[in-house]
């Protein structure tokens, strides 16, 4: 009687109790009913079937051979996938040996990376099969499975250790920003990318209310940022803090009714969580006079925030342009110089200063000032062309002695204007020596 | 236009007894349905919004059915959050493998506009699986590949994933192979060459190929582009599909801009004359004119009319930018000179915060921040990581990458590049890297009309780096003699040679390649143009 117990079951897994009653041979007709058993680490698999013996002198295989033979062919109580099976069937042995109970940690991150169903990881216990299942998941390069494994550990472990595994294995190169966001407080940051207190930080977007996103901010603010970052961020919040005042202040002037400038010009949008040169450009438009001891006074805000001479000025040149108030406008320029007198400068070219004019429609009496003062002569010359401004291209062709030029431009000119009897004046100046 | 709509638009749902399309959001369906289906690509904040939509009708005592359906994806994280919701068995989930998206004939979407954030910004590999099974399926359909080159890290995992899968599914081929070399690109540590808008493209330079500019301007998505009022001379926006189905447009597609008007015209007059044809006509010939020709040329005519349009608005719009001091700047920074005037022009622009181009010249980090707003701290953050921007500390000033923020501006979305961002990371190495590729041709007048090579899409100053490497690799077969270049672009670069059982008569002529990252539409012109050359066909899906 084979009882095929032993040879082929590693017992250190199953634990196979088979039980049968047998017929002894002398007897000739008799049922056979075996009783097979098996145990299996995870459950009982176990099957009854009854024989019917036909004659006597046969020796009688257990017909429990048959049975043991399907199992040990596949070599179920073995670990490894059985190379002799056909490609489709490897994940179903998978399948399988995860039912029956024991898959290593490199066939579960193969599960897994497959993708066919759910995958029990709690039989890895102890924190080096752990980190052997995070070993492979890394080397697999599937990002979906490295989650899987860190969300299970991050269950699995106390939270000191969770900090601290990171000690014992590097991931590389692998950000988990699904676990980041739902479990922001972990106090390990396995996010390889941004810093930890930079993701803090970018927590401020999900936070609509300007009242708790400054209060937010005001906490960021004392991470461990960067030097350059950490003064960036109080910025941030100096100016969310500015803005909120200044929009409550406004808003409440513009419905009271009692401020001629918010009727003039009714405000499009809020002030709030504008960029800086924004609402520098915000300030000059609607409370240039106000003196600096006032929030939203632009030269307030030109101080705190430290705003360089070419922004400020660009911001408070556009926003005195679209109010049309030339005066103010021209007084950006003039600065007096210790004798006395007052000369124009500017940080910008001349030729932006006339472009932002321009788109600003601002008329061509004062267009002509400042296209008068370009440096370059040809660019004065396109300028003063597309703005017609007049004279100074016909000052310019005279300057540059261009004869045919100014004839050419004598076309250009409304008849019988000004400009054309200057042009024929000039034409038939005899003093003037033309080069052409 | 979403995926979907090329695939199955409304009415075809409604015969499949579907009662309303809803977009997900933050809030309660209204509806007599029994059973809602969820249609989502597997973000973990549209998996929160369902499960409070489905605890919200669980506190109403509603009873329902629902589903959901990743697509092309289903993530753990996103089953986990189901599960700690309490909400994992009210739902059914399940996961549609929608992989490529034809947008053309030689053009394929992997349709995965979060595969260059998630990857190189977060570091999150999840999607690498994902592009893996997309080769897999264009292995299946098209036969095994010759030949596989590569460069970049990820690139690499990508291969190596779809090495696993053969190994672990069935797979069927069938039969001949009719793609002969594939070409893998990644654009991470290609720092020289980044993103655009919605993925990479070229340092910081202005398209001027004409589906470049249309994409600029007015957004192509999914092979699909809408025109509003102002450009179709009509009262209605239409919504034109772009591909080469689209007569007119396949044939100015490619053209520099300077070409496409000259173009135009001269369609329009052919046009002209066909229709004339018809004045000299007798009964039966106007008759065969009429069901035959009439409505092609009808449809044409409306094209002619609708591109026009739209080169005008782009023209207008360019030159409210000056879009040629743009371009001028951007051209003197590619070869070295002038910097001081562009970077003065920089300033300008970010002052006046209109999108600026990139440079690689010091400027103050702060002047950013202040003009685009503090959101954009995350931005630099992000690009440091990506190796874009480096901090140089001099006296006063931080020497580091600029974004071309055009679009930043307006969104304010920091940590998200999907904004124009490019840059050279280490300015020797974009100089050592375009001297030995010769990236910026030395020809003094460069004919646009008739191009010698694949520098016309930036109007003769560049030629994108990775149509370069592909036409240096296809052309020696392998990386050899190019370990310079490889070296400085972070090496990682690898070729295989597979066992094609028997290259099909087609297979020579072609290539595929895969932009990891996404590619722009520049760089698909100059692609196209290295074709027509090569006399091979390139065949290309990218990730966006």
């Amino acid at each position: 009687m084979d009882t095929p117990s032993s040879t082929n079951i590693s017992t250190k897994l199953v634990s196979t109790k088979i039980s049968t009653s047998l017929v002894p041979t002398h007897i000739s007709t008799r049922l056979v009913s075996t009783h097979i058993s098996i145990y299996t680490s995870t459950g009982l698999v176990s099957t009854n079937f009854t024989t019917k013996l036909v004659s006597t002198n046969i020796s009688i295989r257990l017909v429990l051979t048959t049975i043991s033979i399907r199992l040990v062919s596949t070599n179920i109580f073995t670990r490894s996938v059985p190379t002799n099976l056909p490609v489709p069937f490897r994940l179903k042995w998978c399948v399988f040996q995860d039912f029956v109970g024991d898959l290593s940690p490199e066939e579960t991150v193969q599960r897994l990376s497959a993708r066919k169903g759910h995958v029990a990881m709690e039989r890895f216990r102890s924190l080096q099969d752990k980190l052997l299942l995070l070993d492979y998941a890394v080397s697999g390069n599937d990002g979906n499975t490295i989650t899987a494994v860190l969300i299970f550990m991050k269950r699995t472990l106390s939270k000191e250790l969770w900090g601290e595994w990171r000690t014992l294995r590097y991931v590389p190169e692998t950000s988990q920003s699904h676990t980041a966001t739902l479990w922001c407080e972990s106090g390990c940051s396995l996010i390889g990318r941004l810093s930890p207190q930079l993701l803090q930080y970018k927590e401020h977007l999900n936070i609509s209310d300007e009242n708790k996103r400054r209060d937010f901010l005001k906490s960021c603010i004392s991470l461990p940022f960067s030097a350059e970052d950490a003064a960036l961020v109080q910025d941030h919040f100096t100016l969310l803090e500015r803005q909120i005042i200044i929009e409550a202040a406004d808003s409440q002037a513009e419905k009271s009714g009692k401020s001629n400038v918010f009727q003039k010009f009714p405000r499009k949008a809020s002030i709030l969580n504008m960029p800086l040169i924004t609402t520098l450009y915000y300030c000059v438009y609607y409370h240039y006079h106000e003196s600096e001891g006032s929030y939203s006074s632009p030269s307030n805000l030109r101080q705190t925030f430290k705003v360089s001479e070419k922004q400020f000025f660009t911001s408070a040149l556009s926003a005195l342009s679209k109010l049309k108030s030339w005066s103010e406008v021209d007084s950006l320029f003039s600065s007096k110089s210790w004798l006395g007198f007052s000369r124009k400068k500017s940080p910008l070219s001349y030729g932006r200063v006339v472009d932002i004019l321009h788109k600003n429609s601002a008329p061509s009496s004062v267009l002509v000032q400042y296209v008068a003062l370009v440096e370059d002569p040809e660019q004065r010359l396109a300028l003063a062309q597309k703005h017609k401004c007049h004279d100074i291209v016909i000052n310019t062709f005279r300057d540059m002695k261009d004869r045919q030029m100014l004839v050419q431009y004598r076309d250009k000119v409304e008849r019988g204007s000004d400009e054309e009897r200057k042009i024929t004046d000039l034409l038939n100046n005899s003093q003037i020596r033309w080069k052409n | 236009m979403s995926p979907l709509d090329r695939i199955a638009n409304v009415s075809t749902l409604k015969q499949h007894e579907v009662d309303k399309l809803y977009k997900v959001e933050h809030k309660p369906i209204v509806s007599t349905a029994e059973q809602l289906c969820f249609l989502i690509r597997p973000r973990i904040q549209t998996v929160t919004w369902i499960c409070d939509l489905v605890n919200y009708d669980k506190a109403l005592g509603r009873v329902r059915r629902y589903k959901i359906i990743f697509t092309p994806q289903k993530f753990f994280a996103c089953e986990s959050v189901l599960e700690e919701r309490g909400v994992f068995g009210d739902v059914s989930c399940d996961q549609w493998d929608f992989n490529l998206l034809p947008v053309d004939d030689d053009i394929i979407s992997l349709e995965l506009p979060e595969f260059f954030t998630d990857t190189f910004l977060a570091g999150d590999q999840r999607w690498v699986r994902t592009v893996g099974s997309s080769l897999h399926l264009l292995h299946s359909l098209f036969g095994p590949f010759s030949k596989v080159y590569g460069i970049g890290r990820i690139a690499k995992m990508v291969y190596e994933s779809f090495r696993m899968q053969l190994q672990t599914e069935e797979t069927r081929t069938k039969g001949d192979a009719q793609i002969e070399n594939v070409f893998i690109i990644d654009r991470e540590d290609d720092s020289v060459c980044l993103c655009d808008r919605r993925g990479p493209g070229d340092p910081f330079c202005s398209q001027v190929v004409y589906e470049g500019l249309v994409d600029d301007v007015f957004r192509i998505k999914c092979g699909c582009v809408e025109f509003s009022p102002d450009v179709t001379a009509s009262d209605k926006s239409v919504k034109v599909m772009l591909n080469s189905q689209d007569k007119v447009f396949s044939e100015i597609r490619n053209e520099h801009f300077s070409n496409v008007f000259g173009f135009l015209s001269q369609k329009a007059r052919t046009l002209q004359t066909s229709y004339d044809k018809r004045r000299g006509m007798d009964i039966k010939q106007m008759k065969t004119f009429v069901s035959g020709e009439l409505k092609g040329l009808k449809q044409e005519h409306r094209l002619l009319s609708l591109h026009i349009g739209a080169s005008e608005a782009m023209m207008k719009r360019k030159t409210k930018q000056d879009f040629q001091e743009l371009l001028r700047t951007e051209h003197s920074m590619l070869e070295g000179f002038e910097l001081r005037e562009c970077i003065s022009f920089i300033e300008d622009h970010i002052n006046r915060q209109v999108p600026a181009p990139l440079c690689s010249a010091p400027y103050r980090r702060r002047e950013l921040q202040t003009s685009y707003g503090f959101d954009h701290l995350l931005t630099f953050s992000s690009l440091k990581t990506l190796g874009l921007v480096q901090e140089q500390q001099t006296a006063e000033t931080l020497s580091a990458m600029e974004t071309r923020v055009g679009r930043l501006v307006n969104d304010r979305t920091a940590g998200k590049l999907t904004e124009a961002i490019s840059s050279l990371a280490k300015k020797s190495n974009f100089r050592a890297l375009s001297r030995k590729l010769h990236l910026v041709p030395k020809v003094e007048d460069y004919d646009l009309h008739v191009p010698k090579d694949m520098a016309y899409v930036f109007s003769g100053a560049y030629v994108p780096l990775s149509c370069r490497l592909i036409e240096q690799v296809l052309d020696r077969e392998s990386w050899s003699g190019m370990e310079e270049v490889t070296r400085l672009l972070n090496g990682h670069e690898f070729n295989v040679t597979g066992s094609a059982s028997s290259p099909g008569a087609d297979s020579q002529r072609r290539v595929l390649v895969l932009f990891l990252g996404g590619c722009t539409f520049s760089e698909i012109a100059a692609l196209r143009f290295l074709a027509r050359e090569k006399g091979q066909m390139p065949f290309r899906p990218g990730t966006q």
